[in-house]
């Protein structure tokens, strides 16, 4: 099977290969998580691991784009393998339903990892399971009409204490975020674009930068961390 | 001196205003932690500080004209 022609005219055949061996992991499977694996899978990747542990609810459907009515209830990976699998377009899908904890034992075939998640201390954790592994990690995070996206590579990144330091154990801002679909889609499919680059060893990534998106005054900007 | 700000995220909540843009007086070098202590928003609620399209953190010293952008965290997925 090859459906990758018209990708193919932007790719070197090395770049090509490279792709469609590629191994990711996506931590979170809802707003930005379905929007990633959707694209992921027409770049088309080796082996998509899910991760989640929700159930879907009603008020996850307005964004949440591998899920339908009739799907209220269910595992959010195990119904994300299935309706990926569905397309029948090669991409391997593994779903993980558990909560990441510091004691996640991340698999050993991953060559990047996606932050699909809706809260900061939650991404701390995956921070610091990417880091044990030498995972690069590729962020994204959203909120009404805003999008964030930044790379954390381990051992060259000031990571998340940079963007959330004060943030870490803040309960406050767990509360229920406005999302919708435009702008999550917007941010996973940076964060797909970023990721590919990443992998391609391609230049003028968002490491130690923050990709900031507004879709209200349609500005973008790039925040140097430090 | 003027310095313009613009608040984003519902941080405009804070002023009971609409309005996202906001010009304020303060004093020559005053730091953008005054200026946000001025403007009545928690400080806590501020995450990101922009000036002039550049990232900067809370002991920053005000230029005129200097145009400032406040963001809370953006967190959700």
């Amino acid at each position: 099977m090859n459906f990758w022609q018209r990708q193919q005219l932007m790719f070197s055949g090395d770049e090509g290969t490279k792709l469609y061996e590629m191994v990711a992991l996506i931590a979170g499977v809802g707003g930005l998580g379905t929007h990633i694996a959707l694209e992921l899978q027409r770049v088309g990747v080796k082996k998509l691991y899910l991760v989640d542990y929700d159930r879907i609810t009603e008020g996850n459907l307005n964004r949440q784009v591998l899920y339908g009515v009739d799907d209220i209830g269910a595992s959010k990976v195990q119904r994300a393998r299935k309706m990926l699998e569905g397309f029948s377009l090669g991409t391997e899908i593994v779903a993980v339903d558990q909560v990441l904890t510091i004691n996640t034992e991340l698999p050993d075939d991953i060559d990047i990892i996606f932050d699909g998640l809706d809260n900061i201390q939650a991404r701390f954790i995956l921070e610091e399971l990417a880091c044990q592994k030498g995972y690069p990690l590729i962020h994204g995070a959203i909120n009404s009409w805003y999008g964030q996206i930044t790379t954390i590579l381990p051992g060259n990144s000031l990571g998340f204490k940079a963007i959330y330091g004060k943030y870490q154990n803040e309960e406050k801002y767990r509360e229920e975020i406005p999302a919708f679909s435009p702008v999550v889609s917007l941010v996973s499919s940076i964060e797909v674009i970023e990721e590919v680059k990443v992998f391609l060893d391609r230049g003028g990534l968002l490491v130690n930068r923050l990709l900031l998106v507004d879709a209200d005054d349609y500005s973008l900007n790039i925040l140097k961390l430090d | 001196m003027d310095v313009r700000v613009k608040l984003n995220l519902g941080l405009e909540h804070y002023l009971n205003d609409k309005n996202r843009y906001k010009t304020v007086q303060v004093e020559d070098n005053t730091t953008i932690r005054k200026l946000i202590k001025r403007t009545g928003i928690p400080l806590e609620d501020v995450c990101i500080i922009m000036v002039n399209g550049k990232y900067q953190k809370e002991d920053y010293r005000l230029k005129p004209d200097d145009i400032v952008s406040l963001f809370p965290p953006i967190g959700g997925g």
